[in-house]
């Protein structure tokens, strides 16, 4: 079974994340900042998708992905933001840090099931 | 001021009160919002307040969500099966600051002005109230819906030298995603 992983500050956005996903046959695991997110990434190689916010304590999502995209092994994890914030400029620097998609708050459950299926489906295929 | 400049205290309460429409109707809720907090429930309820801040280019503000602990339950998102624990009901209350003070950073930015914002903090206690610098102008509003009352505090500061414009609607499209918006790159 395929395993997400949602970093978010706040339990009840963990919470109905997960609850949407695993009605959609995924696994999760949640983190509750970017840096519990990292040491998460590091330590599960079975990720197959993380989902991230931006503001959050001890480490911010962009910060995050800058670091887990900076490593090789995580050269085709997708990270997919969720977060309230809808500045382009922002958006801008998670592409560049290798995140794949931006989801502004609040979420369509349904749309955010298909993407997370359509970003895994997509997923190159590592030898 | 220019006949396009906006009075900054004007436009962010504007603002902030339609970014709590918007977030509430997002959640389903029809709501009617009057300022100075409307009619007083004498009823001892319990209720929910987070605090949040937002700053940059001069502007400063801080939102105040106090909210009945019912209309909490109503808009989680997980309302409707197990009873949800205090600890988050708390932090449900921290996220919808959160998304309408998010809401409200959105707007600005096609105003030019962009704004950081905190992370919010949860109060308890009894009859909390607003704490304010003495140079801001605070704003209360009354949000009634079917299933409780918000109670919305809004406090802002703007330094004298920020103008803010009326939005050309491209600035805001080339520079803002919109709530419910998904972009795949």
């Amino acid at each position: 079974m395929r395993t997400i992983l949602i970093v978010d500050d706040s339990a009840a956005v963990r919470q109905h994340v997960a609850m949407v996903l695993r009605r959609a046959g995924f696994q999760l695991a949640e983190a509750a900042n970017g840096q519990e997110g990292l040491d998460m990434v590091d330590s599960n190689r079975d990720i197959d998708l993380v989902i991230c916010d931006i503001n959050m304590p001890k480490m911010n999502g962009l910060e995050m992905v800058e670091k887990v995209k900076g490593k090789p092994e995580n050269k085709t994890l997708p990270i997919l933001m969720l977060t309230t914030e809808g500045d382009i400029s922002l958006i801008k620097r998670a592409k560049l840090a290798g995140a794949v998609g931006w989801i502004v708050k609040p979420f369509n459950a349904a749309r955010l099931a298909e993407t997370v299926i359509h970003l895994i489906d997509s997923r190159p295929v590592t030898g | 001021m220019s006949l396009n400049e906006l009075n900054p205290h004007d436009l962010l309460n504007d603002l902030y009160v339609a970014a709590c429409r918007a977030l509430l109707e997002a959640y389903g809720l029809t709501v009617n919002v009057r300022e100075h907090g409307g009619v007083v429930d004498s009823r001892v309820k319990v209720n929910y307040i987070s605090v949040l801040s937002a700053n940059g280019g001069g502007v400063n503000l801080s939102s105040m969500l106090k909210i009945d602990r019912d209309l909490v339950i109503r808009m989680h998102p997980l309302n409707g099966g197990d009873p949800i624990a205090q600890p988050d009901l708390e932090d449900w209350c921290m996220e919808l600051n959160n998304q309408l003070v998010g809401r409200l950073k959105n707007k600005l930015i096609g105003y030019g002005a962009v704004v950081l914002i905190g992370l919010p903090l949860l109060l308890t206690g009894t009859d909390v109230n607003s704490i304010a610098s003495p140079h801001s102008e605070v704003h209360q509003y009354s949000v009634e819906s079917a299933d409780g009352q918000i109670t919305l505090t809004i406090a802002t500061l703007v330094d004298p030298g920020v103008h803010l414009e009326e939005p050309d609607a491209s600035l805001h499209e080339e520079n803002v995603m919109d709530e419910g918006m998904v972009s795949l790159f």
